[in-house]
């Protein structure tokens, strides 16, 4: 369970996440849609106490995320905007470093290297790697602690087609297994595609939280920030 | 490329305003002014000391020094720019839709970089001297001359810095080689050109102070060895097992990383060697003092710096998606910094012996350098966290830092002067270092994480 309770977060001047309020419950594929700049990542280091809000408060299974930001940060997984793991670690050594990080007891990085297929690149620098095998990198590195809940910036995008269809499957099978999933995208299609509840972010302001509505999301998108646009 | 210039300098500035607002970063340049207002009071003494000319001369001398400081893009500037560009994806990805190649885009961070350092440093530099020489009619510096000849002085530290470290990048044998035909190159010339320059406007002398520098950069440039976008390097898996498991991270990079340790080396023993001769010259007027302790205090608050650089290796974004603590990051660093007291160590050695010195002097001088470093990096930890790189060139951090960091030595170098049997004090700062290093780790785990 995600809980956001008027959550704002200013840099500066700016105010990048203006008095946000959502829930989002298990088993929900929840994408956050929004273009460029309208908060999104700020929404999610905020849920998952990377950074905390000027004002309002964020639980993640219960757990405050200003409060206890390491106990949140062990439950849950995280991929980040930029995937961008320790340059000079190994893709192998990466994972074992995540899984002490986690205090991990048992763990079997070979199977995410089956699972994802890119085994061939374990021992290779992660400052090597292709951008798609440093994207499974950090799916697996998200996911190796089997978490309740998961949070993805920004999925899939500069992928190429096999990778990308690789993650997406990873993800809804993921939500199938009973697992939540909150991510962010500026792609509509990808949210068309595979969430069940949707909310829209513009500048900073909700303006829609919650199921995925059916129909074309471009034309449901554009209704919901009608009026926000004009001013 | 002009773009790309104005691109990566517009990035700089918002790198920098974002982080602690315009008016701080605009106040550094002040501060740099205002210091070398300050150095004034020095002038009765260093007039009493030594002719104008030599005096002229340790002045571009430092202003050189100045310029080796900023110049060592060749060995960390591959990485700085997979950094920055976040390696493949970016960099090439910028060569790909930009028809340029990756020497250019180098190019272009190399002199963003010292018009970045020119402005911030050597420009207030400049001001501050020229304030003094209208203000104080003692002093008679020839600015129409001195002010090209300062900005020469500037570029040619630079230029043999680039030079050396892009050698350093291809090979460690050749940059002795390297090294060694700079230093005859000087020593046939037998002074410093932009000093040459100064005291004698001549077509010779201009291009003696100009034409090396350019030859040294465009080798640079022309030898900058461009990582192939499809080498992979493979290891293998030195983590598994492991207990400690930062710190074996952080030893990792440091080995796996172009120049490592060695350049770490590289940035403490040319500074160290150019502190050493200037040392001796000063010593040689002001006798009083130790020259083997007077190093010694210089050394320990210099290889301090080398937080500065293990903070470079990583992020703390590279991690902060995962359950670690800043305040373990910052501790490992310390750690690794610790563990890095090796190389100033071999440098004492090496003075110790050159030095001959009585065995009471060099306890307290290692002594003295010990806990002169461990204060600096305690303060550096206090001051910036794991982003000194950035926040120095916060004004407020700055003084702060100055502030801090100033007293400590001067007041052992009285007491070497004036009550040598009080020296062991110097042994206070390891204890009060160590709580510093633990209350800055927890401010800065307490405060907003900038994920840099
Ligand atoms: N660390 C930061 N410092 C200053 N401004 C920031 C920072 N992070 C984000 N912003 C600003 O906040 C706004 C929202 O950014 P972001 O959350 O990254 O949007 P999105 O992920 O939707 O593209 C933008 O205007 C961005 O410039
Ligand atoms: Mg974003």
């Amino acid at each position: 369970m995600i809980i956001a309770k008027s959550i704002s977060k200013s840099f500066g001047t700016t105010k990048a996440v203006d008095n946000v309020s959502l829930e989002v419950g298990k088993g929900q594929l929840y994408g956050l849609l929004g273009p460029n700049g309208s908060g999104k990542s700020t929404m999610i280091k905020m849920l998952t106490g990377q950074i905390s809000p000027s004002s309002g408060h964020a639980s993640v299974e219960g757990i405050d995320t200003q409060r206890d930001p390491i106990e949140v940060r062990s439950k849950v997984g995280i991929i980040p905007e930029q995937e961008n793991p320790p340059s000079f670690l190994t893709a192998g050594e990466y994972l074992d470093f995540v899984a002490k990080a986690r205090k991990l007891e048992q763990y079997d990085t070979d199977k995410w290297f089956t699972l994802l297929d890119f085994k061939d690149q374990k021992d290779i620098l992660c400052k090597d790697l292709s951008r798609g095998t440093r994207q499974k990198l950090m799916i697996a590195q998200a996911f190796m602690h089997n978490p309740a809940v998961a949070f993805i910036d920004e999925p899939l995008i500069n992928l190429d087609p096999i990778s990308q269809n690789t993650i997406k499957s990873y993800i809804v099978d993921f939500v199938k297994k009973g697992g939540t999933v909150f991510f962010s995208t500026h792609v509509l299609e990808i949210a068309q595609e595979i969430c069940t509840h949707i909310g829209i972010l513009y500048k900073g302001k909700l303006h829609f939280s919650g199921k995925r509505p059916k129909g074309d999301l471009n034309t449901f998108f554009l209704k919901q920030v009608k009026h926000a646009g004009s001013d | 490329m002009r773009d790309l210039i104005k691109y990566l300098i517009t990035e700089e500035w918002r790198t920098h305003t974002t982080l602690f607002g315009s008016f701080l970063f605009v106040l550094f340049p002040i501060i740099v002014i205002l210091m070398v207002l300050a150095m004034a009071v020095f002038i009765p003494i260093i007039n009493l000391m030594m002719a104008e000319s030599t005096a002229m001369l340790i002045l571009h001398l430092i202003i050189a020094f100045l310029g080796l400081q900023v110049g060592a893009f060749g060995i960390y500037g591959q990485e700085f720019m997979q950094r920055r560009f976040g390696h493949a994806s970016l960099l090439s990805y910028s060569a790909r839709i930009l028809p340029l190649s990756d020497r250019k885009i180098f190019l272009a961070v190399v002199i963003k970089d010292i018009l970045y350092y020119f402005c911030m440093l050597l420009m207030p530099i400049i001001i501050g001297l020229s304030l003094i020489t209208i203000l104080i009619p003692d002093v008679h510096i020839y600015l129409r001359a001195f002010v090209p000849s300062c900005i020469l002085a500037f570029l040619m530290g630079i230029a043999v810095v680039f030079f050396l470290s892009i050698v350093f990048a291809h090979s460690r044998i050749l940059l002795l080689v390297a090294a060694a035909g700079i230093g005859f190159l000087f020593a046939m010339i037998g002074d410093f050109p932009p000093f040459m320059f100064y005291m004698e406007r001549s077509l010779t002398n201009l291009l003696l102070a100009t034409i090396p520098s350019f030859i040294l950069i465009a080798m640079s440039i022309w030898f900058f060895k461009v990582d192939e976008r499809h080498e992979q390097h493979r290891f293998k898996n030195q983590l598994k097992g492991r207990k400690d498991l930062l710190f074996t991270k952080d030893m990792i990079d440091l080995h796996r990383s172009r120049g490592g340790i060695g350049r770490i080396i590289f940035s403490l023993l040319l500074p160290m060697a150019f502190i050493w001769f200037f040392l001796k010259h000063f010593v040689e007027y002001l006798s009083i003092v130790n020259f083997l302790f007077l190093f010694s205090v210089f050394l320990g608050v210099y290889s301090s710096s080398i937080y500065n650089w293990i903070c470079r290796y990583d992020t703390y974004g590279q991690y902060s998606y995962l359950p670690i603590r800043i305040f373990s990051v910052i501790l490992t660093k310390v750690r690794i910094s610790l563990a890095l007291g090796t190389i100033p160590i071999i440098i004492f050695i090496a003075a110790a012996i050159n030095e001959q010195s009585s065995p009471l002097v060099v306890l307290l001088s290692a002594t003295s350098a010990a806990a002169l470093y461990v204060y600096g990096l305690a303060i550096t930890v206090l001051l910036t966290g794991l982003a000194p790189h950035i926040l120095f060139f916060n004004g407020k951090v700055l003084v702060k830092y100055l502030i801090l960091i100033i007293p400590p030595p001067v007041i052992l170098i009285v007491l070497s002067v004036f009550a040598p049997q009080y020296l062991f004090l110097a042994t206070i700062l390891f204890v009060l270092s160590w709580y510093i290093v633990r209350w800055g780790a927890q401010h800065w785990e307490n405060s907003e994480q900038q994920l840099f």
